[in-house]
């Protein structure tokens, strides 16, 4: 009963409009590429030192789900993520958009997210203490072969050759090297520029190799990017409804994985949507569809992102370890606040968690009138503006994101240059998200690398260290049953289309 | 709905051998470069390095026994492609030097003349510029006031 009133107090009107504001500033930090669900939290975390606990949460809770959640916009609009959870987003969403079904393909996004984020927030309410637990089995090693997990994923997911998916996660990986490494600070392939020092960063690397692309191609032709909606269709709600009950399997495995992944400390959402990309497609009777505007593909990746907003804050509140980046710079807030994280969250504080858990809820539910409301005049204004406006545009954007990151100057010129590269090696068959996420996982794989490495050679077996302990061999399994099923699937189609040719 | 069944497809073995030998420089370039480097900071490096080097040799190897094909790349304008690509390499070393407001306005303008395909009218050139004003001013205003990020006001203008 107290948990119940406790969360009433979220429906205060000061706390409504927070959650209000919240979501509609985190939708739009979160769909202009370069603005991150976290920097989205760590911008406006000064604005809630001066409210009150709940409120402070709560505002910060509902900038987080409307930034992962408007990151879908710019992935589906223009191909580039606007976060890099929404990564897998683009594989469908932007050829729905392609195709003219941009203003379905934001509809999906907004229910899949609507539906991932309360998964993620009921599993926060009832089974925070119990998951914690479970998180605080994984050690270096496992990290390391989760982030494996994710590059095999995306190498085998991406279209064309994996053997070139593969190609492009060991040119991230090498790229994450740059700059003074993890463990040890020793300064690797800087070739004495102290602008390479830093390393390249992620979000400047992201945006460079989606976005540039997109602007080298858009230039080229004159035919409009996008194909234009029928006219009288509107956000196609209905429509968006049907598809959402076709695949409700999907959505409620999609949020399960999203929750599950995130709270695994630092995993984030990039993993999450991706794992539950790959098992929406391979469950699918329509996998073939997948890459091409499936739009179970959106509502996998959405649901598992937004579920990740609940499950990441699990381990942030029981054990003090931040699930993802953005409860990083909200669990620095809970601090300023005066509070400390840990089993106290659930007992001395009760009151201030489940007032946030019921802000959670409500910014979630809020999601869907505002998400529907942006996403459909996003989808119209960017359909029709002329090449001659979108594409400055876009390019700006691109720049003074990259800029805001670290203001540096240098993060531009990388942006740039990736971006060149990203485009050449497209044509060569590299995509770019095996290489995004590469980059992402290089810094996690590296560190549980080296420290299962050096495990191994204190315990006198490197060998014992990766591939003793039953939670990594069950993770190898993964990533084995994720590099071997795509070419078991090629395999068979191409036996049976030789099969059918022969007769 | 445009598919691969229906892109005509190329031959991919001339773009692989030359991809796989781009990445061989790469993957031995690391190899090289992480010689001085302590075992610690190196082991990993070298360890992607051997892998990415496995994998063009693989790939190489498959351009020669297989015949891989790929989707042909889309079709377009090479000259305003690479127009766009000078603009923004000079756009993003031009911030430091003429300051973000200046480069940026002359870099949008160069990139709208590039990506418009039809007659300039006058009032088509008042209204897109009109336009990429406010763009350029809203966006400016927000992270530069509103986000408070030093934006460069370039180092020419000190002089000035």
């Amino acid at each position: 009963m107290d948990t119940l009133s406790f969360m009433a107090a979220a429906l205060s009107p000061v706390n409504l409009m927070l959650a209000v504001v919240g979501v509609a500033a985190g939708i739009l930090i979160g769909a202009l590429p370069g603005l991150s669900a976290t920097m989205a939290v760590a911008v406006l975390v000064p604005v809630t030192f001066g409210m009150s606990p709940e409120s402070a949460l709560i505002m910060l809770g509902a900038i987080y789900t409307g930034a992962i959640y408007g990151g879908s916009y710019a992935a589906i609009l223009v191909n580039t993520p606007g976060t890099p959870s929404a990564i897998a987003t683009t594989f469908d969403g932007y050829p729905m958009a392609k195709r003219g079904d941009g203003d379905l393909a934001v509809t999906l996004s907004t229910l899949s997210s609507m539906v991932g984020g309360l998964m993620g927030a009921l599993a926060l309410l009832t089974l925070a203490p119990l998951l914690a637990q479970i998180a605080l089995k994984f050690g270096p090693v496992e990290y390391f072969w989760l982030a494996i997990f994710g590059l095999t994923l995306i190498s085998a997911l991406s279209e064309g050759s994996t053997l070139k998916g593969f190609i492009g996660a060991g040119l991230g990986l090498l790229l994450s090297t740059v700059g003074v490494s993890v463990i040890g600070a020793d300064i690797r392939y800087a070739f004495g520029s102290q602008f390479l020092l830093g390393g390249v960063e992620t979000i400047s690397a992201l945006i460079g190799l989606y976005c540039v692309p997109v602007l080298i191609d858009l230039v080229a032709t004159p035919s409009a990017h996008l194909k234009p909606p029928e006219k009288g269709r509107g956000i196609r709600l209905g429509e968006g409804l049907s598809l959402m009950w076709r695949g409700k399997f999907n959505a409620l495995r999609s949020a399960v994985i999203g929750t599950a992944v995130a709270i695994l400390p630092g995993a984030g959402g990039s993993i999450a949507s991706l794992v539950s990309y790959s098992e929406a497609r391979r469950t699918s009777t329509r996998s073939d569809n997948f890459g091409k505007g499936e739009p179970d593909g959106v509502i996998a990746t959405e649901t598992a992102n937004n579920a990740t907003v609940g499950g990441g804050f699990i381990p942030t509140f029981v054990l003090g370890i931040p699930g993802t980046p953005p409860d990083a710079v909200i669990l620095g807030a809970l601090l300023v606040q005066g509070f400390r994280t840990g089993p106290e969250m659930f007992t001395t504080n009760v009151s201030v968690t489940y007032t946030f858990i019921g802000g959670l809820f409500i910014a979630t539910l809020l999601m869907l009138p505002i998400g529907l409301l942006i996403g459909r005049y996003a989808f119209k204004s960017i359909v029709t503006i002329p090449k001659a406006l979108l594409v400055p545009s876009i390019a700006f954007m691109t720049i003074i994101g990259t800029y805001a990151i670290r203001n540096n100057p240098f993060d531009v010129v990388v942006m740039v240059v990736l971006g060149i590269v990203g485009w050449v090696l497209s044509r060569y068959g590299v995509k770019p998200s095996p290489i995004v996420l590469g980059l992402i996982l290089g810094p996690i794989a590296e560190q549980g690398f080296v420290q299962g490495y050096l495990i191994g050679n204190a315990s006198g077996s490197v060998f014992g260290a990766f591939f003793g302990q039953p939670l990594s061999l069950a993770i190898i399994a993964m990533v084995l049953l994720s590099v071997l099923f795509p070419l078991w699937r090629g395999w068979r189609q191409r036996s049976s289309k030789e099969t059918a040719h022969g007769h | 709905m445009a598919t691969d069944n229906d892109t005509p497809l190329l031959d991919a073995r001339p773009s692989d051998r030359i991809l796989a030998l781009v990445m061989i420089v790469i993957a031995s370039g690391a190899l090289t470069f992480s010689r001085d480097m302590s075992i610690m900071a190196s082991v990993f490096p070298r360890t992607i390095a051997v892998l990415l080097l496995v994998f063009s040799v693989a790939l190489l190897a498959k351009s020669f026994v297989a015949h891989p094909r790929r989707v042909r790349p889309e079709p377009g304008s090479v000259g305003r492609r690479l127009g766009l690509i000078a603009v923004m390499l000079v756009w993003s070393f031009a911030l430091k030097w003429l300051g973000f407001l200046f480069a940026s306005v002359a870099s949008a303008a160069l990139l709208a003349g590039l990506a418009h395909y039809h007659a300039w009218t006058r009032r088509r050139l008042i209204g897109y510029s009109l336009a990429l004003a406010l763009i350029i001013g809203g966006f400016y205003i927000l992270f530069a006031i509103v986000l408070n990020v030093p934006l460069p006001a370039g180092l020419l203008w000190r002089h000035f």
